[in-house]
């Protein structure tokens, strides 16, 4: 699977909407929260983020990067970016910076090894959508409407089992999402994702999750786009995949 | 007089001249790509390739069939002893000898020469058959047709392009041939009426958008992973063959990103064709000024490659993490040189060149292939730059016999020409006294690929008595200009004194074959 930088990707997209081209490329482009502004405004989808310690939760980090003895060092193997799909934007913390689009390797995801769960930085984001203290179980993947200011979200629980569990989940829940994407949104003319009808659909393919109240997601809303921002450099996108797609739908479940 | 040591560099001359003729022909192909004027050098790559051919079947083809395995192949019209019409050799049971694989190459390079269009269709029909073999796999395909330019069998960029549009159409509009999967070499002629028929049936406009971005994005997959490896190149020839195995694919993706950043597309697609675009600005500049600068006798080595950073430079003085970004997104710099550009000056840094190993020039094995792509004949590459005041003295010497408007191009020709016309005189009446050897270092400095110096140097070593010197610049004679049987003769001659019979009576063959093929051409 592929991977470019939240940053790179967000000026890349200024530079791209600006429809023309300069002499030292898309250097110029750096008011961030303005560009992931923009960002949010040219994907329409949803956004996904995986909260995982790398260390902790090897489940997610397996499904993610493949590990090599049983791979045989070719990470293609991993679903992730095809499971995804373009109407997905999965978001992780990656240790090293990748300006361009290039593999995930096993050392991206060392993100706060020596942190203790609960303290990780990708923990801290999720618990933003509890805030009452109801702290979900982790590891879990956030699914969300915007980038910056998210007004809905659901929290699905990651079976820490092994990685076709954890991958299994993912499909399944992606699968969902696409199922109750809405491309003319609530009557309101812009696409949406049902979330009720999403977490319906998520309860009936007993898929644990959890939707955090009102206050959650208003707190959330108001910390999370200060969090981007701020994270922006450390956090990278999956590449989705494009073809073959279909393929792994049919075949379905864990490889 | 000592005798040529057992070692197995020097046990067989002529093998070790095989062997690097063959990882020649890559270099070859891809420089051919970079401009469209293969035409002009049709004969010229005939006679190579028939001098190839020729050593190779002196020394055994079977023993070279090692240094081919997994290279990627395509079928030749006249000589191909598989069923199957092409991929990897050694893969799925393909076995191909090499001098099938050196026939390959001369007639898909020929082939362009004389018809662009023929071998286009060559190329397509080829990977189309892969794309049914592989149950319709895209990334197969593409891969195969990719790995198929890399090593150099594509020698236009018309065909490069005309090939790549075809299969894009053959995928875009969802034709299907399961059977093509199924057929063999000896079924070329139903592939090929079949194909016909089906992309006749092809509408000229298609509007699968979903299915062209599945084109696209593969092809920006696999190209992304190879400007990875080009930023991560080990030498200065390692760069520059990435350079150009980037050159087609990067220019089709360029024309990708100027349609669809008009569409709607996923912003990462978007992105990363926005940064391919941008590699591909910079790498169509980098490449042609260098042969600019070929033509106008600046010499081809590390330098003339990036003229066109003075202008990052510039950004780099006013923002530092700028050209960081730059370098890492927007051109293909080498990672192993990229901290001189942050460090140096530039004109420091075209003064002093690169003080790393392998970085400053080009190798010799890079002299042939250059010698293609640029239309300059080895001997005349110049090393060093032609001082101003040398220019300056031509021009006025012009300006005596009547001529005003002589250029600095055409006075470096003229410089360069004068050089080589006092090389040609002076040679032959050196008799290796240490005049003679000083004359002949500083020729060496000035043109070092030029075969007719190397060749007497060795001569020079040989008469000192220092055999292994003498045939290593002999070797290098021979790789430099291996149509000059002179030589060819040269070789022979040493390893007949050293007692090597049954190698000496091939390499005298090779003497007698370009002899005839140079009176031919005569």
């Amino acid at each position: 699977m592929k991977i470019i930088s939240l940053d790179v990707l967000a000026r890349e997209t200024a530079y791209v909407e600006a429809q023309k081209r300069n002499l030292t490329a898309s250097v110029g482009f750096d008011d961030l929260a303005a560009n992931l502004k923009l960002l949010q405004s040219r994907h329409e989808g949803m956004y996904a983020f995986l909260a995982f310690h790398p260390t902790v939760d090897v489940a997610v980090a397996n499904y993610l990067v493949p590990p090599v003895a049983s791979s045989g060092a070719d990470d293609s193997t991993s679903s992730v970016g095809m499971d995804a799909g373009a109407d997905i934007m999965l978001l992780m913390l990656s240790k090293a910076a990748a300006p361009q689009a290039r593999n995930i390797t096993r050392e991206d995801l060392g993100v706060g090894v020596q942190i203790k769960r609960e303290a990780h930085r990708a923990y801290k984001l999720a618990s933003r959508f509890f805030p009452t203290g109801r702290t979900p179980r982790f590891p879990g993947l956030i699914l969300f409407d915007k980038l910056i200011a998210p007004e809905e979200s659901i929290y699905v629980f990651l079976d820490n089992a092994d990685e076709n569990a954890v991958r299994m989940i993912c499909r399944k829940a992606f699968e969902a999402t696409r199922a109750c994407y809405d491309p003319n949104g609530k009557g309101l003319g812009k696409p949406a994702v049902d979330f009720p009808r999403l977490a319906a659909r998520l309860y009936t393919l007993e898929i644990p999750y959890a939707r955090c109240g009102e206050n959650g997601v208003r707190s959330a809303s108001l910390l999370f786009g200060a969090w981007i921002v701020k994270n922006a450099k450390a956090i990278v996108t999956a590449i989705p995949k494009l073809v073959g797609a279909a393929k792994t739908v049919a075949t379905g479940g864990a490889s | 007089m000592e005798r040529l040591s057992a070692s197995a560099a020097f046990d067989n001359p002529l093998r070790g001249i095989v062997s690097r003729q063959l990882k020649q022909l890559k270099p070859i192909g891809l420089m051919l790509c970079d401009m469209p004027h293969v035409a002009r050098q049709r004969g010229r790559l005939e006679h190579h390739c028939n001098i190839v051919e020729q050593a190779l079947e002196l020394c055994g083809t079977a023993s070279f069939d090692e240094l081919f395995q997994g290279h990627p192949v395509i079928y030749n019209p006249s000589k191909w002893t598989s069923d199957r019409l092409g991929g990897y050799i050694g893969q799925d049971g393909l076995e191909v000898p090499t001098d099938c694989v050196v026939r390959s190459y001369g007639e898909m390079w020929l082939i362009a020469a004389r018809q662009p269009e023929a071998a286009a269709l060559h190329f397509s029909k080829c990977v189309v058959w892969m794309f049914e073999l592989s149950r319709r796999n895209l990334e197969v395909a593409l891969r195969y047709f990719l790995d198929l330019h890399r090593a150099g069998y594509i020698a236009h960029p018309q065909v490069f392009d005309e090939s790549l549009t075809y299969f894009a159409r053959y995928y875009v509009s969802g034709t299907a041939l399961p059977e093509l999967g199924q057929k063999s070499r000896a079924d070329v002629d139903s592939i090929n009426s079949l194909l016909s028929a089906a992309m006749r049936a092809v509408p000229e406009e298609l509007n699968d958008t979903a299915r062209e971005l599945e084109f696209a994005s593969v092809l920006l997959e696999l190209t992304t992973d190879d400007v990875a490896k080009a930023r991560r190149a080990a030498s200065l020839d390692d760069w520059f063959v990435h350079n150009l195995q980037l050159r087609q694919p990067t220019s089709s993706l360029a024309f990708a990103y100027h349609v669809w950043s008009k569409r709607k597309a996923p912003p990462a697609v978007l992105a990363m064709l926005s940064q391919i675009e941008e590699i591909q600005a910079d790498l169509g500049a980098k490449l042609g000024s260098q042969r600019m600068l070929a033509d106008a006798i600046f010499p081809v080595e590390w330098r003339a490659s990036v003229c066109v950073y003075p202008e990052y430079k510039r950004v780099h003085k006013t923002k530092g993490a700028a050209l960081d970004a730059i370098a890492a997104e927007r051109f293909l710099f080498p990672e192993a040189v990229r901290d001189i550009l942050r460090t140096k000056q530039l004109l420091k840094f075209l003064e002093d060149g690169v003080p790393i190993e392998g970085w400053e020039r080009y190798s010799k094995e890079m002299a042939v292939p250059l010698s293609f792509g640029y239309g300059v004949e080895t001997h005349a590459f110049r090393s060093g730059q032609i001082p101003k005041s040398q220019i300056e003295s031509m021009k006025s010497l012009a300006a005596v016999r009547g001529d005003l408007d002589m250029t600095d191009q055409k006075a470096r020709h003229a410089i360069r020409d004068g050089e080589l016309a006092v090389i040609h005189q002076e040679i032959p009446a050196m008799r290796g006294n240490e005049t003679d050897r000083e004359r002949l270092a500083k020729m060496g400095a000035a043109y070092p690929w030029n075969a007719l110096v190397v060749r007497t140097e060795g001569i020079v070593e040989g008469l000192q008595g220092r055999v292994v010197m003498a045939l290593e610049r002999f070797i290098d004679a021979v790789l430099l200009e291996p149509r000059d049987p002179m030589n060819w003769g040269a070789l022979a001659r040493l390893v007949t004194n050293n007692g090597d019979t049954a190698t000496a009576k091939k390499l005298y063959g090779m003497t007698e074959i370009t002899m005839a093929f140079a009176t031919r051409t005569k």
